[in-house]
């Protein structure tokens, strides 16, 4: 009977509530209670511990080279990595009187191989602690997606035929195998023929079929191993709009992976979304297919997607929007003549449900026939506000002429910010985000280019740049008590106590080292790989951001559901205890970069 | 001297040398915690329903290697120890059978000293079925972890009232209550109880 006692007590306790229940009693039945005196030693240095410790009562030290480096209390469990290591590196010493209960190390290892939550929550740094909060809301279906490879889904077994073989006997040997492809091998080059190719090829432009195969393959195909993540196929297959991928094993190909088969994989919605985009003839398509982006959302949020790859996937999507849209709005000359490009939160890739739009053209200098722009750029913005997409309060729109210029006058504004220092360089931070989505990306690089080359090394400038990144208090109080708006339902703003300090201190820096990566996940990759960020900081950097992120997905997603207006708002009171601690930890996080950033740029001398 | 001489003279008395493992020197720092449930508060009336026991080796309790055994019952049971005990009749119906129960008793707990909460009472329920069955009563030293408690708080020197009932000195020693008491969670209450006052009164 009181097993049961110690079943509800070990499963209301991380990671023990991720255990199946076979799995919980099988614990439950090989614990051990022990007692400890006050100030007796549990576990000695340099020896292989038996057993993992949980505290029913009691304070525990663990000591390290005499000095206490963690405390242990209720519910808490040690020493999970001197178990998988075998070895233990610390003392553990009673600091007051202690019982704990014991599980055996064979039971302990074989839930770490069996249960993947069990082990993920032992790998315990803080961006492991926060993946295994994101695991907790997971879901099968979509979860088992998002670290399926491509060795999971099915793969057709790759069908070669010689390259000379007429295209008659090749297509009689497709049907005889109920094939939809066939593979050529051709000049050493692979290719690949599918009833598209035959009805272009063959029916359209009456290609004999007594010629060899190898005349109508397409040739130069995108390839990638058994061991990708699907989802990653999937955004291959978007990017190129392609249908199939060949799949290689080693140097070897041993297959080809239909897209059909890769979106079986998918939830309606998901599917849905990314098909009615590519499918769509005209602007009210687009906007059926916008609208259901929220609903895809709220989905990947409760399937427990990653925010890392939920934001990839929505950037992916919302691009092809806009491709489409400017397409669609702009004639064809000005599209061979202009860049589109979006900027901020869009064009970082870090947006998730549609926040204000910030986008702006850029015109080819030698273009002439501006008096057509004015009424597609009207058109542009008041279509995409209707696609859902707000419009920009601070005016950054492709509508406003002061956005939608020659490439010249960029450069000018360009030189007045980065030279002359003119104001607000918060409209330079957010062209620093500047990513093309339509028409000649190459005018969008040669005005990044004219930024890089009038750069100077000149700190004043870098200083005032990187000033905002300290504009808000980080909302955490001296007791780790988090700072909320009394007057405002107890909430705290997000976006300026957590996710806007981290974007644009990494903005500044990367700027900075002329790193020109968008997204910030990317910056932050980059700035570590310079040797700026310690290994681990640029770790709990990007955890922290993603922990924010989906936090504000969260509330966001529940004003949507009360048809309200989403906003940067959370409310702390209404987080679990594990979700409050990483909250907390984030803030701790973006105080130490802010410390980075203010004396990297020496912020204090800047009035 | 004299210790020695009855506990062969108890021997002697053993019907059956299959239980002859109960007179065996016991492996040092070894103890079994247990307690009854039964149908009546005198032990010359009352039938066992319940049996539940734990072993303490050092400062572990090896809730592991238990042992929790039902009973069925010779005679109804009276609603007022239902409502105590919460054994009901269905509960016990695939009771074991009295003696079978004892044996299993014995070789769960061989030679090691026994550890209770009014000891005094349990092993003599267990003494009535073992008696005709064995012609022994249990030889086990047997420790009463509420006469350690007392002498823990009693001063000699200036005496004082120590509350001696079972939730008093589980609160006095801050040891976490287990719910429900039946005889399991009982017994493991009572190991918790002496594996700490060992631990007290060693300092």
């Amino acid at each position: 009977m009181s097993v049961l006692e110690q079943k509800t007590f070990i499963s209301a306790i991380p990671p023990f509530d991720q255990l199946s229940k076979a799995e919980l009693e099988a614990v439950a039945d090989a614990m051990d209670i022990t007692y400890f005196k006050n100030g007796q030693s549990i576990l000695k240095q340099d020896t292989s511990p038996a057993a993992l410790y949980i505290i029913i009562k009691g304070i525990v030290q663990e000591i390290h080279q005499e000095e206490i480096i963690s405390l242990y209390t209720s519910q808490d469990s040690f020493d999970a990595i001197s178990l998988l290591e075998g070895h233990n590196k610390s003392n553990f010493l009673a600091q007051e009187e202690t019982i704990c209960y014991t599980l055996p190390k064979e039971i302990f290892l074989l839930l770490i191989q069996n249960n993947h939550h069990f082990k993920e929550f032992y790998y315990q740094d803080l961006s492991k602690r926060l993946n295994s909060l994101i695991e907790q809301r997971n879901n099968k279906e979509l979860a088992s997606f998002m670290v399926a490879k491509i060795k999971d889904a099915y793969i057709h077994p790759p069908l070669f035929v010689d390259e000379n073989t007429s295209i008659y006997q090749a297509v009689s040997t497709m049907s005889q195998l109920r094939a939809n492809f066939i593979l050529v091998k051709s000049e050493g080059e692979i290719g690949i023929v599918t009833d598209k190719d035959l009805r272009d090829h063959v029916v359209l432009q009456r290609h004999s079929i007594d010629n060899p195969i190898k005349e109508i393959a397409t040739y130069h195909l995108i390839g990638m191993t058994t061991e990708d993540f699907l989802l990653h196929a999937l955004l291959v297959m978007i990017r190129h709009s392609i249908k199939h991928l060949l799949i290689y094993r080693q140097q070897e190909v041993v297959g080809v992976l239909e897209q059909i088969d890769l979106l079986s994989y998918l939830s309606n919605h998901t599917r849905l979304v990314a098909v009615q985009i590519d499918r769509a003839q005209n602007t009210e398509q687009l906007k059926t297919a916008s609208h259901n982006m929220t609903n895809m959302i709220k989905s990947f949020q409760a399937n427990g997607m990653k925010i890392k790859y939920m934001m990839q996937w929505v950037n992916e999507l919302n691009q092809q929007i806009f491709k489409k849209l400017y397409a669609f709005i702009a004639p064809p000359e000005l599209l061979a003549n202009s860049c589109l490009i979006v900027m901020g939160s869009e064009g970082r890739g870090e947006q998730i449900l549609k926040t204000d739009q910030d986008n702006a053209i850029i015109i080819r200098d030698e273009f002439t026939k501006l008096d057509m722009i004015e009424q597609v750029t009207t058109k542009l913005t008041e279509t995409l506000v209707d696609l859902g997409y707000p419009p920009c309060p601070g005016k950054i729109m492709v509508n406003n002429p002061y956005w939608c210029q020659p490439l010249k006058k960029f450069k000018e504004q360009i030189f007045q910010w980065a030279v002359e220092f003119q104001e607000p360089l918060m409209d330079l931070a957010i062209f620093c985000d500047a990513k093309a989505v339509a028409g000649d990306p190459n005018l969008l690089q040669e005005a990044k280019d004219y930024l890089a080359d009038h750069l100077q090394d000149n700190q004043a400038f870098f200083s005032h740049f990187a000033k905002p990144t300290l504009s808000f208090e980080t909302p955490l109080g001296i007791f780790t008590t988090f700072i909320v708006e009394k007057f405002n339902e107890n909430q705290l703003d997000i976006k300026k106590g957590g996710i806007f300090p981290i974007v644009h201190g990494v903005r500044s820096l990367a700027l900075e080292q002329k790193i020109w990566q968008t997204n910030t996940l990317e910056r932050i990759k980059a700035l570590t790989e310079l040797g700026l960020f310690e290994k681990q900081f640029a770790s709990d950097l990007i955890e922290s951001l993603n922990f924010m992120i989906s936090l504000r997905l969260q509330f966001e997603l529940e004003k949507v559901a009360r048809n309200e207006t989403y906003d940067n708002y959370i409310k702390p009171n209404r987080l679990n205890k594990l979700e409050r601690d990483l909250l907390k930890d984030s803030f701790k996080v973006v105080n130490q970069l802010k410390r980075f950033v203010s004396y990297h740029f020496k912020l204090d001398r800047v009035t | 001297m004299l210790k020695n001489w009855l506990k062969w003279y108890a021997q002697h008395q053993l019907r059956d040398p299959n239980y002859n493992f109960l007179f065996h020197l016991p492996n040092p720092h070894e103890y079994i915690c247990f307690d009854c449930e039964t149908t009546h508060l005198n032990p010359k009336k009352a039938e066992i329903l319940s049996i539940g026991a734990v072993k303490i080796r050092g400062n572990t309790i090896l809730t592991s290697e238990k042992l929790e055994l039902f009973i069925k019952p010779k005679e109804s049971i009276s609603e007022v120890s239902i409502k105590i005990h919460q054994l009901r009749h269905c509960d016990l119906e695939h009771g074991l059978l009295p003696n079978e129960a004892i044996f299993r008793f014995l070789h769960f707990i061989g030679s090691r000293p026994l550890v209770g909460y009014y000891l005094e009472f349990d092993v003599a329920m267990i003494n009535k079925y073992l008696k005709p069955l064995l012609g022994i009563k249990l030889p086990n030293p047997q420790i009463e972890v509420s006469g350690l408690y007392y002498d823990l708080k009693q001063n000699v020197l200036n005496p004082v009232h120590v509350d001696l009932r079972f939730d008093a000195i589980l609160a006095d020693l801050e040891l976490p209550v287990l719910g429900k008491h039946d005889a399991f969670n009982d017994a493991l209450m009572t190991a918790m109880m002496f594996v700490k006052l060992q631990g007290q009164t060693n300092k």
